[in-house]
């Protein structure tokens, strides 16, 4: 989360299809969406956007594709500037995560709600950039443990939780609260390295 | 088994609107799944909108009440009142994951009145949980970080249910749900997050 406000170039054509196509899958579900609406949203010709995508199903698989790797290459940069201890590395971990929400609100959503919507070989691929996002934390815990400065009964579930815990912000987030994603990143890190925090700490 | 129709007709949608969402499944879908003709599937409900509202509003009114009886039964102290709420969260899930799927996923599609009923109910659970956070921080056994945000910090790590069920499931190699398991690590994950230095934790 080192730019808050990132300075964004003219959205491309193609950029305007996929937020466009963010905000009404989130609005209305991938299947609630048709080509056509996605069309008149951007203001072009339907059949201009298969000059795009070959079929929606393409496109939600490249949104979601995309979505989950921004998201992993977000954690990995905040990791990739941060000391070497586990709690350093875990807070790191966490404002990557919550900071690639900024400006991607829809995306983040869509791409835990319409995980489903996609064919089975599609789901397998987007879902394997997901598991590396969890071993991260996996393996950020695990290297916690070892040291004796987190304390965890299920190092899988302690993984799962902190990064649930990260995923549904964007479903409550309201942009232009009182409170920062930022803000939200600090306190999801507290919560979470007291959640792990070994006793004798 | 289901033991009657009308059940065996709320599984069967619950099961296709999880898998191919409310937009992507039809009457006729659903009727084929029962193994009746669409025709009869219109005296258990006028329409497919009906039946949606139907399942979801019975499905987050039903959490709500098997949390707020949890809770009920557990006494005065904050922690043990958490620790039932989770409970009674993850428990519910038991023979109903489809249902609860849906119970969020499937929001967009309800009429204006199910909507209206159905945040009622999610407002109310939402309280369930913050009245017990918020005890905690004014009897000093839990932290005062940011009493809202911490429980939905909570409530986040109990929504992706469906993603740590499956983790569950890669567990136990009879494909059993490992529910006491889950919720009991999730209580402790809570409650040493928000601070709680207690031995339940």
């Amino acid at each position: 989360m080192s730019q808050s406000t990132k300075a964004r170039p003219p959205a491309s054509r193609q950029e305007e299809i996929e937020r466009a196509a963010a905000a009404l899958f989130r609005e209305r579900s991938y299947h609630g969406t048709s080509l056509r609406e996605l069309a008149s949203a951007v203001g072009i010709e339907a059949a201009s956007l298969y000059n795009h995508f070959a079929s929606k199903q393409d496109l939600l698989v490249h949104l979601l594709e995309k979505a989950n790797r921004a998201l992993l290459e977000s954690v990995r940069e905040e990791l990739a500037n941060t000391g070497d201890s586990p709690q350093d590395r875990l807070r790191s971990a966490i404002r990557g995560f919550i900071g690639y929400f900024d400006g991607n609100l829809d995306m983040a959503v869509i791409a835990n709600t319409e995980l489903r919507a996609l064919d089975p070989t599609n789901a397998f691929r987007v879902r394997r950039v997901k598991d590396e996002v969890l071993a991260i934390f996996t393996d950020i815990i695990a290297a916690g443990v070892d040291q004796d400065v987190f304390e965890v009964d299920d190092l899988i579930l302690s993984a799962v939780f902190t990064v649930s815990m990260c995923s549904r912000v964007p479903a409550w987030y309201v942009e232009g609260g009182p409170l920062t994603l930022e803000d939200v990143a600090d306190l999801a890190a507290e919560f979470a390295l007291d959640a792990l925090a070994s006793y004798s700490d | 088994m289901p033991n009657n129709r009308q059940q065996q007709i709320e599984q069967e949608a619950a099961r296709l609107f999880r898998q191919y969402s409310y937009h992507g499944t039809s009457m006729r879908a659903i009727a084929q799944a029962v193994g009746i003709e669409a025709a009869s599937l219109y005296n258990h409900f006028i329409s497919k909108q009906q039946l949606l509202d139907h399942l979801v509003t019975q499905a987050n009114q039903q959490l709500l009440h098997a949390v707020q009886t949890a809770v009920a039964q557990a006494g005065d102290d904050p922690a043990e009142r958490l620790r039932a709420a989770i409970w009674g969260f993850v428990s519910f899930y038991e023979g109903r994951v489809d249902l609860v799927t849906i119970a969020d996923t499937e929001l967009r599609g309800l009429s204006t009145q199910a909507a209206a009923q159905v945040q009622t109910a999610k407002d109310d659970l939402s309280s369930t949980f913050f009245d017990i956070v918020q005890d905690g921080v004014r009897s000093g056994v839990f932290k005062d970080r940011n009493p809202k945000i911490d429980t939905v910090f909570i409530l986040g790590m109990g929504v992706v249910r469906a993603g740590t069920l499956r983790l569950s499931m890669w567990y136990d190699a009879q494909g059993h749900l490992e529910l006491e398991k889950v919720a009991s690590q999730m209580s402790r994950y809570a409650l040493r997050g928000l601070g709680y230095r207690g031995e339940a934790a």
